[in-house]
């Protein structure tokens, strides 16, 4: 694969490389890039892929130690340069352990063909401590939870960072590069309808 | 399959931001390598035996003989790039695993990077980090330097 140089993002010398959420598909290197430009800290970037949208509707926590969550996926859609098509319903799941995001689904692209997807990661809140939550009763063995719960209140992206390390395994052909390109995918939750944006960056 | 109508939403569009903040470097020193067939590939064990980590977020040294790379090359000549070993930071020891892809064709090598450090430590933020690298093998197949970046 070759890497166009103006898709290229810098992080270099302390400085971020950052893409935009909108707008240009990459922005120009900013700041200082005398250490990568000696060679001291090599180039790289980012450059959007494809989002993945997931709706979800109920969810079950084992209250095993850690706990496994079960979070279905009951439909979705992919979008984007690289890969469109749709989430396989009830592909799979988010197993997540004790908070951390542990989840495998099916893609499938508008050529038809099927590609697994196993998302690992994580959600942490970012910013100022939260206030005290309310004292909340678990629930009950086999007793779902809504999306209101599952998330500790109206989630805020502006307070919430999800990112996920995803693979793939896609059939030879087209999707090949896909099973060989390393991702890295960044996760918004939202409530009514309940669903996550999951935006994927091909790391270059 | 299940039938599926996606509900209206207004979120279709908000591509979420994702910025690479340089972390630290690791200049890691290995044992030679050896190579094993196995069903999957021809499977490459490589012992560390040593390193040092500069950077911004963090100054350590690599543990020798903490383990090392477990690759695997593909028939399709892309290596599966597993490795895990350990670091030695400020008297702390920080759990580091790769996975990623070392493509033989065109020489791109990436990894996501997991590390796990101590709950109550100087390094437990890194727990809840998600970090991205790039390798430069040297060519004497002893030694990588590693870069990683911050995913925030």
């Amino acid at each position: 694969m070759s890497i166009d140089r103006r898709s290229i993002l810098v992080a270099a010398g302390g400085l971020s490389a950052a893409v935009a959420g909108s707008g240009a598909e990459a922005a120009a290197p900013r700041g200082n890039m005398s250490a990568a430009s000696r060679g001291e800290i090599p180039e790289i970037g980012l450059k959007w892929a494809f989002t993945v949208i997931i709706f979800f509707k109920d969810r079950y926590v084992i209250q095993s130690r850690p706990t496994r969550a079960y979070v279905p996926p009951h439909g979705g859609e992919v979008f984007g340069p690289r890969l469109n098509g749709t989430v396989v319903p009830f592909s799979g799941a988010d197993y997540a352990r004790g908070g951390g995001l542990e989840a495998h689904y099916v893609l499938k692209a508008d050529d038809g063909q099927l590609i697994y997807i196993k998302n690992l990661g994580f959600m942490k809140r970012i910013g100022p401590p939260a206030p005290p939550a309310p004292p909340r009763a678990k629930p009950a063995p086999g007793q779902p939870l809504n999306q209101i719960l599952a998330g500790g209140g109206t989630p805020n992206n502006d307070l919430l960072r999800m990112r996920i390390a995803p693979t793939f395994d896609p059939p030879k052909g087209k999707h090949e590069w896909m099973g060989k390109t390393v991702f890295i995918g960044h996760g918004a939750r939202h409530i009514d309808p309940d669903h996550t944006v999951f935006t994927y960056y091909e790391v270059l | 399959m299940r039938p599926f109508t996606a509900p209206a939403i207004t979120t279709r569009n908000d591509r979420g931001v994702v910025k690479l903040d340089y972390a630290f470097q690791i200049k890691a020193e290995y044992d030679p390598k050896s190579v094993t067939t196995t069903p999957h590939g021809q499977r490459v064990y490589q012992q560390i035996i040593g390193g040092t980590v500069a950077g911004p977020k963090l100054t350590a040294k690599v543990r020798p003989d903490s383990g090392g790379d477990y690759n695997v090359i593909r028939p399709d000549r892309v290596e599966d790039v597993s490795a895990r070993f350990l670091l030695d930071a400020d008297g702390e020891v920080v759990f580091v695993q790769h996975i990623g892809y070392w493509r033989h064709t065109d020489g791109y090598y990436r990894f996501t990077a997991s590390i796990d450090a101590d709950q109550d430590g100087k390094h437990t933020w890194m727990q809840d980090a998600m970090f991205v690298g790039t390798a430069q093998p040297h060519a004497d197949g002893r030694h990588i330097t590693y870069t990683y970046y911050e995913a925030v």
